[in-house]
């Protein structure tokens, strides 16, 4: 069982990993955050700071 | 990399550009799209405030994410950021990101290009310095010191947000116009900077100041789509190293775009593109290429 786990893509397991923070990032209001700030338009990123 | 292969890359590119600001109708009205997709990060640098894009930049998000989050940390952008990583690696620069692809399209002009060597691969640290500095350590001073997280990054560098943000929004806006100071001098002149720079050095925000590329650099060696060496094959000629235009040492190192201009190169035909879920020990670790 040990030997299979070895197997595993270390980037497997970081995509794994990453995926199961979107959720709990996504819970904590991450996405709400990131949806606040890109659906109205950024002064600072346009240039009018 | 051949011709056809190099046209199917920058058609990937293109397609991506496209999927990646599918809000045509944003830049006649002057306006951007506000839907939830919009909470959705895109995995190349493409501003949220272009009036096409209908994701979000991840390190325009990245930056927000750390100042909207307070005490607690930004697990959404720092899964995302590993999801593409681990995925993709650098994959996205070479790939999928709409600014790469911009200055791909300028170096293929006729001009003479400025040959790589040690000053660019010290230039190459700079994305680093921009990452930490710009993106991280800037806005959080910002914030404790002022109360405003100002993105750092996009305010005062970013030159995707200029040219896919500013001047779209800018030249359908006459209320905007009346804004414009001297930080949106200082942001075109950037863009004018790198765009000069793209004429005569390849992709130099790329390989020198992209704190995105930066990021993704460090998931290039372990990234599940990639360029991979059959050392079996490989005669450790170095002609890949040669061939790149960027500052890599050996393939998929955190420098490599994943651009395959090597492949064609190899004579020995040990350099190859490929997704796996299967760990690979006997292949390209201690490749030098």
């Amino acid at each position: 069982m040990l030997k299979q786990l070895r197997h595993i893509p270390i980037g497997l397991v970081i995509l794994a990993i990453g995926l199961a923070l979107v959720v709990v990032g996504i819970t904590q209001g991450g996405f709400v955050d990131v949806l606040r700030k890109a659906a109205l338009i950024c002064y600072e990123c346009i240039g009018l700071g | 990399m051949t011709t056809i292969a190099r046209f199917k890359r920058h058609l990937i590119q293109l397609l991506a550009a496209l999927l990646c600001n599918l809000n045509f109708k944003g830049f006649t009205t002057g306006t951007i799209y506000q839907g939830s997709f919009k909470g959705v990060c895109v995995p190349g640098l493409n501003c949220y405030s272009c009036p096409g894009a209908v994701g979000a930049c991840p390190i325009g998000s990245l930056q927000a994410a750390l100042v909207a989050s307070g005490q607690r940390l930004p697990f959404y952008m720092i899964g995302t950021i590993l999801a593409f990583g681990a995925l993709l690696g650098r994959t996205v620069c070479g790939w999928l990101c709409p600014f790469g692809l911009i200055q791909d399209l300028i170096d293929k002009l006729p001009l003479p290009k400025l040959k790589k060597g040690a000053w660019s691969r010290v230039l190459s640290w700079g994305k680093y310095l921009i990452l930490v500095g710009l993106v991280i350590v800037a806005p959080l001073i910002l914030l404790a010191s002022t109360g405003v997280g100002t993105p750092a990054f996009c305010a005062w560098l970013c030159p995707a947000g200029t040219l896919e943000a500013g001047l779209p929004l800018v030249a359908a806006d006459s209320g905007l116009q009346r804004m414009l100071g001297p930080l949106f001098s200082w942001k075109v002149a950037v863009l004018v900077a790198l765009v000069v720079a793209a004429l005569f050095i390849y992709r130099p925000f790329c390989r020198f100041l992209c704190p995105l590329g930066a990021l993704y650099s460090f998931f290039n060696r372990i990234a599940l789509l990639r360029y991979r060496v059959d050392t079996e094959k490989c005669t450790d000629c170095g002609t890949c190293r040669a061939t790149c235009k960027a500052d890599i040492l050996r393939v998929s190192d955190r420098e490599c775009i994943q651009c395959g201009n090597c492949v064609s190169s190899c004579e020995a035909q040990a350099i190859c593109f490929t997704f796996t879920l299967k760990e690979h020990t006997d292949e390209e670790e201690h490749a030098h290429t």
